[in-house]
């Protein structure tokens, strides 16, 4: 039964039916086993018409839940009114249920797949189940923070707005004065020196933000989980990570978690393990699909972090045996992250690889001999320098294959296309490229005006032979000739643009 | 061709015939033949003309009433009356033609059940799919319902087909388009066609020019069509009542510290809403119209309270954005199904799908209980702070449950007085709640099936409550059973509103229909058309004249009570509606709803914009401002939807709704 409901809530126009078949069977099990064709029709279909009008009725009872979904408990309650037995059986316990499917010769039949359960197991286990917090409407105490002191209010409208949000509940300030998005800066200032505050608290990198209002469960919860991500127990802390990123109680914790980032960043500098770590804590709250990381002053301070580990002149870097560069990868994949997720056009300006290619490429004929000055030099004192330049020249490197790689594709491609017209071959990383080549193809002019083979050959200069180790049959594949000829069109340009990827490339 | 004309002129000849054939009726139930044979004679009246008029009369008994469906004509020809009927419509002049498309889809239901009811369901269901699809997309949702309908005993119990065969489709038409189709049908003798026009279609024609498009559609949409043109003739005393004489002491001393110039401007000006309603309104009703309790002294405090409260009033305008904010429920896993914030802002409830109330404070004030019996016998019961001493500390806490319905609670109100709090269940039942003691005091059984809603009056005493059982009903707190009993809804009654001089109430339903009731007499005052989806909030202007209602179709509508007009179409939400209110000031209307987004409305502008001289009585004079800059702002969350939004005394937009999981 349950399932032909299902069916018609897919498919208004399919009405759920039953068959003269299925009334015989429905009969046979309560006894009746003489049953005429005549009164199976009629039967069925009087009772297909009544549970079509049982669904049509459980969609009020949906309405005045204010739900969008049609539950299982809407069409209990319409049987219920038409004074018919609820379905037993079929509420969604666990969201994590799904309906699963099978075909049998008679048709689809669809049930909900449940695992067998050990009743011995669950009154052996000594896991407690978790506490599904308590009804609450206490917001995010810090955004009601900055709320107060940030406008300028009208006499006797303050008192009214710290009447709000000052006590007990903290709600969450949708707008101001008919503005979600500008707030000033005085009210960001407002908001870090909340932090401040709390940073005194957090002395060492185990304290905690003190604060009365959280209550002592959640108290608990951050410790065990700062202390989690800052222990060395390996397994504790994906745990941990594990539980950031699924939780979805911890929504008043936001705040507390961002500071614990802004300020954990900045007194482990040194320590790129632990700033890792931090990091890992950044992505784990960014992909918790609970939590909302307004822009202002959430995101702003763990863009902040970010933008620490991918920039400063850490002093680590010193210790050859840190990989700090594994570090800014991940700290700039994270920012990319977050830029996305923001939508900002900065993170599509960032990401451009128009800039890139503008930026990185003319500056390379400066560049590089320096860069190759620097790994020329053998002397001792230079030895830190000289890895690092390795690395920068490794970067780079990585880039120009990829630009050379990508331009011979286009060249098959064109060729190819000037016999069957055919679409262009997807890049290897086809979420970033595709829809960038395109673009490119279309608007950006060749920056050097120069064919492959002059790219290649200047790029050649610079590298030398390791370029072509890189790509073996690249002689082969192009026809140079052809090429001269054909001016390209385009200059496939890469992924420096994201750091991440041409760096991944190499660590990984 | 006789009783169409009839139709339009006075009622007076029909009822003067059915008064006849009621008699006859009598006659022949209490075997007095010769009468009956004589009275036949008499008014020329047959056999045959008794039958189907009076079968059509006894509403009640429907397998009677459907009997009226009876016919022999050929199935295969109702498709060639459809087409027939629709070419003609198009080949009329523009100007006729949008309102001649107006009977397509009456006509098209009729003759559906007319096949559906003679058995002829294959060819039935031929008729709806060749012609269902380009009938209106509002209709849509009932055709859906009427589609299932394929056998002549699914007909009974079938609230729609009672409701399309017991009442008639009101049409409103101008007598131009209204001389077209009668010609045209004297002209091509179409039976079934006149039978259907004659029995179930009721053709209001009206002098004037004809409606256009936009003012047809503004309009259309309910269950049975418009509302009939006398609906909205009832005088109704919108104003608010006088105020009581209350010495508002002069105020400066508790908000000294604010500022000391700032409170003596306001006072100088005072405040405009406050002084009128001092005055004598002539739309006022008497303040003795219905009997209101009696204020106490603590009531009179609480007046003096808001009246300082409305002084520091903001404002609100398109140059001055209210500030929100939102209180998000958490950790509600049973679903949450309605929010409400009392009058004075202090206390939010929320009902639960889990039969649960909870009750939380906004301010710092916890919420005590009462002492003991023991305890309040030691107290001074004639000391000043008597209220405040018979809590008891020990009780206080931020939130407090309520338990008692065994079913979703749907609605909750709480009294100006915040003694009380009322809330109405899918159990069928009303409980009265006391904010004092945290306990259930009544439960008023009274309505049949869900009940959807539930609300105090302003003045307290009164609550009224509606449902599924299709009526409203209107009660005092000490008495158990309803004071008046509103029916004339066609479908659920999903939601109901207290007028502020608590006079009248309006309720809104899946009719797709808005109306308002009397309260001393019990009779609808008015009936407002033009919703396209079941209607679940409205909200009264704070000056009591202007009407804001919304729901499922996702626009709000705007309408003026004095003239029952519709002022305005507020579109832009993209989910249904459940949350409206007029800031204090009532300059602008914000809303909510199921797309997680909280808008702000410009009133203001649609009555500067209102054009007060039109004639109600010329729909097609009539027009709608539907100016899309008339939204000022929209707040959305991130995935919580909008089940409350509420204006404090000095208009900060409260909002709230449960995080989604």
């Amino acid at each position: 039964m349950a399932d032909k409901e299902e069916r018609k809530v897919v498919d208004e126009k399919r009405f759920a039916i039953f068959s003269k078949d299925t009334i015989r069977l429905i009969a046979d099990s309560v006894g009746i086993t003489e049953i005429t064709d005549q009164a199976a029709t009629l039967l069925g279909e009087d009772a297909s018409y009544r549970l079509r009008e049982a669904t049509q009725n459980s969609s009020q009872y949906m309405k005045h839940a204010k739900r969008k979904k049609l539950m299982t408990d809407d069409f209990n309650k319409a049987l219920r009114k038409s004074d018919v037995q609820p379905v037993y059986g079929h509420r969604p316990v666990d969201p994590e249920q799904v309906w699963t499917y099978q075909q049998t010769k008679d048709g689809q039949i669809m049930f909900l797949d449940e695992a067998d359960i050990n009743l011995e197991d669950i009154a052996l286990d000594n896991n407690i189940p978790s506490n599904p917090g308590t009804v609450s409407i206490k917001g995010t105490p810090l955004s009601c923070i900055y709320g107060i002191g940030s406008f300028k209010l009208n006499y006797g409208f303050n008192n009214e707005k710290k009447r709000y949000s000052d006590y007990g509940n903290n709600a969450h300030w949708l707008a101001v004065e008919g503005s979600s998005k500008s707030q000033t800066s005085q009210g960001v200032s407002s908001a870090l020196s909340t932090f401040k505050k709390y940073n005194m608290l957090i002395s060492s990198m185990l304290g905690k933000p003190v604060e009365k209002k959280l209550s002592a469960e959640m108290q608990t919860y951050f410790d065990r989980i700062t202390n989690s991500i800052l222990g060395k127990d390996e397994e504790l802390m994906k745990l941990a990570f594990t539980d950031l990123r699924t939780n979805a109680q911890i929504i008043p914790l936001l705040p507390y978690f961002v500071s614990f980032i802004s300020n954990g960043v900045k007194t482990v500098s040194h320590d790129l393990k632990q700033l890792t770590k931090l990091l890992h804590t950044v992505r784990a709250l960014l992909n918790n699909t609970s939590l909302y990381l307004e822009p202002q002053p959430y995101l702003n301070l763990l863009v902040q972090s970010l933008m620490y580990c991918l920039l400063e002149p850490l002093t680590a870097s010193i210790d050859l045996k840190n990989d700090h560069w594994f570090l800014r990868d991940y700290a700039a994949r994270l920012l990319a992250q977050i830029l996305f997720h923001y939508g900002a056009v900065i993170g599509i300006t960032m990401l451009d690889q128009k800039h890139i290619q503008e930026i990185l490429i003319p500056h390379l004929p400066v560049y590089m001999p320096y860069l190759n000055s620097i790994i020329d030099d053998t002397s001792r004192a230079n030895a830190v320098t000289k890895s690092d330049a390795h690395k920068v020249y490794g970067a780079v490197l990585y880039c120009v294959e990829y630009l050379l790689k990508s331009q011979i594709k286009e060249f098959e491609d064109e060729i190819s296309k000037e016999k069957e017209s055919s679409v262009l071959a997807t890049p290897s990383d086809p979420e970033v490229n595709k829809s960038e080549q395109k673009v490119n193809s279309q608007t950006l002019p060749n920056p050097f005006g120069t064919s492959v083979t002059k790219f290649y050959s200047e790029m050649y200069d610079y590298f030398g032979d390791s370029l072509t180790l890189q790509l073996p049959n690249l002689a082969e594949t192009i026809d140079f000739k052809k090429s001269v000829f054909k001016p390209s069109k385009k200059d496939e340009l890469i992924s420096l643009a994201d750091p991440e990827a041409a760096k991944t490339g190499r660590n990984y | 061709m006789n009783s169409l004309q009839s139709q339009s002129s006075p009622k007076s000849d029909v009822s003067d015939k059915q008064t006849l054939l009621a008699v006859l009726q009598f006659l022949k139930k209490n075997n007095l033949k010769c009468t009956e044979e004589l009275l036949k004679k008499e008014a020329g009246v047959t056999d045959d003309d008794v039958k189907p008029q009076s079968a059509g009369q006894s509403e009640s008994d429907v397998a009677n009433a459907l009997a009226a469906y009876k016919s022999s004509d050929d199935p295969t020809r109702y498709t060639d009356y459809y087409t027939d009927l629709k070419t003609f419509i198009e080949s009329c002049l523009d100007v006729h033609k949008v309102e001649l498309y107006l009977i397509l889809y009456p006509v098209f239901v009729h003759m559906y059940l007319e096949l559906v009811y003679n058995q002829h369901e294959r060819h039935a269901m031929e008729f709806f799919h060749k012609f269902s699809g380009e009938q209106e997309y509002y209709y849509q949702d009932d055709l859906r319902q009427l589609s299932s309908v394929t056998k002549r005993e699914h007909m009974r119990g079938n609230q729609l087909m009672d409701n399309f065969k017991a009442s008639r489709f009101i049409i409103k038409m101008s007598r131009d388009s209204y001389n077209h189709l009668k010609r045209y049908l004297q002209e091509n003798q179409m039976k079934p066609l006149l039978t259907i026009i004659q029995e179930h279609l009721f053709i209001d024609v009206f002098d004037g020019v004809p409606r256009n498009k936009q003012q047809i559609t503004a309009t259309g949409g309910g269950l049975l069509g418009e509302a009939e043109r006398d609906a909205n003739k009832a005088k109704v005393f919108y104003g608010l009542l006088k105020e009581p004489d209350i010495n508002i002491p002069v105020d400066d001393d508790d908000e000294a510290p604010e500022g000391e110039d700032k409170p003596k401007k306001k006072k100088a000006k005072k405040d405009p809403l406050l002084m009128r309603k001092s005055k004598n309104d002539p739309h006022a009703p008497q303040s003795n119209r219905i009997p209101l309790p009696e204020l106490k002294d603590q009531d009179k405090l609480e007046k003096i309270n808001s009246f300082r409260e409305a002084i520091k009033r903001v404002r609100i305008g398109p140059d001055q954005m209210p500030t929100v904010c939102f209180y998000s429920i958490t950790n509600a896993h049973q679903g949450v199904t309605t929010v409400n914030v009392c009058e004075d802002s202090s206390l939010m409830s929320a009902g639960f799908a889990d039969s649960t109330i909870r009750v939380f404070t906004l301010t710092p004030n916890k919420l005590r209980g009462m002492k003991s019996g023991d305890d309040l016998e030691i107290i001074d019961k004639d000391s000043d702070d008597v209220l405040e001493r018979m809590m008891d500390d020990r009780s206080s806490s931020e939130v407090k449950s309520l338990v008692g319905h065994s079913g979703p609670v749907y609605a909750t109100d709480i009294s100006h007085d915040k003694k009380f709090l009322i809330s109405s269940s899918e159990d069928g039942c009303v409980r009265l709640w006391s904010l004092q003691t945290w306990s259930n005091l009544v439960c008023y059984k009274g309505h049949q099936y869900p009940v959807w809603d539930a609300k105090f009056s302003p003045h307290g005493h009164y609550f009224v409550s509606c449902g599924h059982d299709r009526t409203a009903r209107l009660w005092s707190t000490d008495h158990y059973q309803p004071l008046r009993i509103y029916a004339g809804h066609l479908s659920d009654v999903d939601c109901v509103e207290f007028h502020p001089n608590s006079n009248y109430i309006v309720t809104g339903s899946s009719d797709r229909v808005v109306r308002m009731w009397d309260n001393q007499s019990g009779n609808c005052v008015r009936t407002f058309t033009g919703h396209k989806g079941p209607i679940h909030k409205m909200c009264f202007s704070p000056d009591g004249r202007f009407i804001a209602t919304g729901g499922v179709d996702k626009t709000i509508l705007l309408w003026d009570i004095a003239s029952g007009n519709m002022l305005a179409q507020l579109k832009g939400h993209t989910q249904a509606v459940y949350s409206l209110m007029f800031s204090r000031e009532g300059s602008v209307l914000s809303s909510g709803g199921l797309d997680s987004c909280v808008k702000i409305w410009d009133v203001n502008r649609v009555l500067q914009e209102y054009d007060t001289d039109s004639d109600a009585t010329i729909p097609s004079s009539l027009q709608v401002n539907d100016n899309a800059n008339l939204l000022l702002g929209s707040f959305p969350t991130k995935q919580t939807s909008v089940l409350c939004v509420h204006f404090t005394r000095k208009n900060l937009l409260l909002a709230s709704g449960p995080v989604a999981i």
